[in-house]
């Protein structure tokens, strides 16, 4: 069952928070061994929690938007009690969290009932979710294949099923990748929307966090909850929530759409790109326009990622290096090495290139892209043929969503599934600040029915 | 722009400076993602800007 229908029914009374959490965690218990999607499993504390709102609906008192509705989290948001592992060894020595992460507390605040913790890359750092401490998270429409990264296991226990809502976070593609791989919706609102107090961060100039669900209403439920301001992230916007559930039945009407050109209209595989013309002629657009210098904009990216994350990781890397992921251990390495010039110089690129970005927002509304270049790739595939030639299949993944998070958009990636073969996905982007364009579109193709994320049933393609 | 030797160099001379000892395997890990950054940041650092051009962030005191 989606959220918006089980906080209505918790609400109505037509069910309880009890039978709703006792169902996901059967569920969870039933698939996840054959995902690892979880790397904790939250039983008592959920079964606890969906009491506490049955008991708060017995006495008359609002139990909030959300009530009843089981969420999970990617392991780098602080739970209180929890130890936050941020997909590592290294912090598995850590002493619990004291408090819950901003948004997990204004989740579990409208109701919601947290079920558990998700897998994830270390630290964030990576596209598949292929976590050599805690095992790879299986994508739950293909076992053999990865879930996306690096909020794999959020996208995984979506997809499969096991809760309605997760969150994840976004510092290059970490929502957008999962989502469009496992086939559902994926969340990046705008840059400083969404406190991210407590979550482990990664690179800071570019780390978002959102929700992942599987239809449009499940994530505006979920979105809005978590908005406002907070003082506890100093990059949080000192703004007031602007609710976007409401504004879902709104249609496309007046929205200046159009496809993403040039970078974004090659490189991927063939059904990567049509998903972006069917999703085109959907909304009945033919405009084209190309951003400038995205492939300058990727390389920005990659070089701030590198510096930010290898410094906040730089005494760990001199003392005990090797209780790193040894699939990112040297990227983390490698980042202490790059020449500060480097850095500086992207960091201006980027506020060059916002400017030329919103030129481009003047004349449009919502942008359409890709959102990965090909399918979930099989577990352990380093390589990929595309038009004849074999690329790194692991950093490409982020080819079409690293030039967009650099700058902060707000980015809805919705998944197309398709019969018989993997879902892929396509990217709805706005401007900064307008999300709810970005909603209004996707609610659009979901009630088309082009954009759709039914739950997968038993890990073969569907 | 780098070769691979001169980014070996390179990383031998940094690496005692930040205080990271290299095993052989990390070391080679280190040259071979570092080579990928010095292949990409031309694209950033060829590219034209002007002077007033600010970086952007807003520290807030």
């Amino acid at each position: 069952m989606n959220a918006v229908d089980i906080a209505r029914d918790v609400r109505a009374r037509k069910t309880s928070a009890h039978d709703v959490v006792a169902a996901a965690l059967e569920r969870i218990a039933a698939r996840d061994p054959a995902i690892n999607a979880f790397t904790r499993i939250l039983d008592d504390e959920a079964r606890m929690a969906a009491a506490a709102i049955d008991a708060t609906i017995a006495a008359g008192r609002d139990p909030g938007p959300l009530a009843g509705v089981p969420f999970a989290v990617k392991n780098l948001f602080d739970v209180a009690g929890v130890v936050t592992l941020a997909g590592s060894k290294i912090h598995a020595e850590r002493s619990p969290a004291t408090r819950d992460a901003t948004v997990v507390a204004r989740l579990r605040r409208a109701g919601a009932v947290l079920v558990g913790a998700l897998n994830m890359d270390e630290y964030a750092y990576g596209f598949t979710t292929e976590n050599t401490h805690y095992g790879p998270t299986r994508n739950p429409r293909d076992l053999t294949r990865v879930a996306g990264g690096s909020s794999g296991g959020s996208a995984a226990a979506v997809a499969a099923g096991m809760v309605p809502i997760a969150l994840g976070s976004d510092t290059n593609g970490s929502i957008r990748v999962p989502a469009a791989l496992c086939g559902v919706f994926g969340f990046k609102p705008t840059y400083g929307r969404l406190s991210r107090a407590g979550a482990m961060l990664f690179a800071s100039s570019f780390d978002h966090v959102g929700p992942l669900a599987r239809s449009t209403r499940d994530l505006a439920l979920a979105y809005d909850a978590m908005q406002g301001a907070d003082a506890d992230d100093p990059v949080c916007a000192e703004r007031s929530a602007e609710p976007s559930a409401g504004e879902l039945d709104r249609g496309t009407h007046g929205l200046r759409i159009a496809v993403a050109d040039g970078y974004f209209a090659t490189g991927g595989a063939a059904e990567c790109h049509d998903a972006v013309a069917r999703v085109a002629d959907a909304l009945g657009t033919s405009r084209r326009v190309a951003l400038p210098e995205p492939h300058r904009a990727r390389a920005a990216a990659f070089v701030i990622t590198s510096c930010e994350g290898a410094q906040l990781h730089l005494e760990n890397l001199r003392i005990r290096a090797n209780d790193f992921d040894p699939i990112i251990r040297d990227r983390f390495l490698a980042g202490a090495f790059v020449p500060a010039a480097f850095y500086a110089r992207a960091q201006r690129f980027r506020a060059w290139f916002r400017g030329r970005v919103h030129e481009v927002f003047r004349d449009v509304d919502v942008l359409l892209a890709p959102t990965t270049p090909w399918p979930a790739p099989p577990i352990g595939q380093e390589k990929i043929a595309v038009d004849g030639t074999e690329v790194l299949a692991r950093p490409l993944l982020g080819l079409f969503t690293q030039p967009l998070s650099f700058i902060g958009l707000p980015v809805v990636s919705v998944p197309i599934p398709r019969p018989g073969a993997l879902p892929v996905g396509v990217q709805v982007i706005a401007a900064p600040w307008n999300e709810r364009a970005a909603l209004r579109v996707a609610a659009a193709l979901e009630a088309q029915g082009l954009a759709a994320a039914p739950i997968a049933q038993h890990g073969g393609t569907s | 722009m780098s070769d691979l030797t001169t980014i070996a160099a390179y990383v031998d001379h940094l690496a005692p400076l930040l205080g990271l000892t290299l095993t052989p395997e990390q070391r080679e890990g280190v040259i071979r993602n570092l080579a990928v950054t010095f292949a990409v940041a031309p694209l950033v650092m060829d590219f034209p800007l002007p002077d007033d051009v600010d970086a952007g962030p807003v520290f807030q005191p």
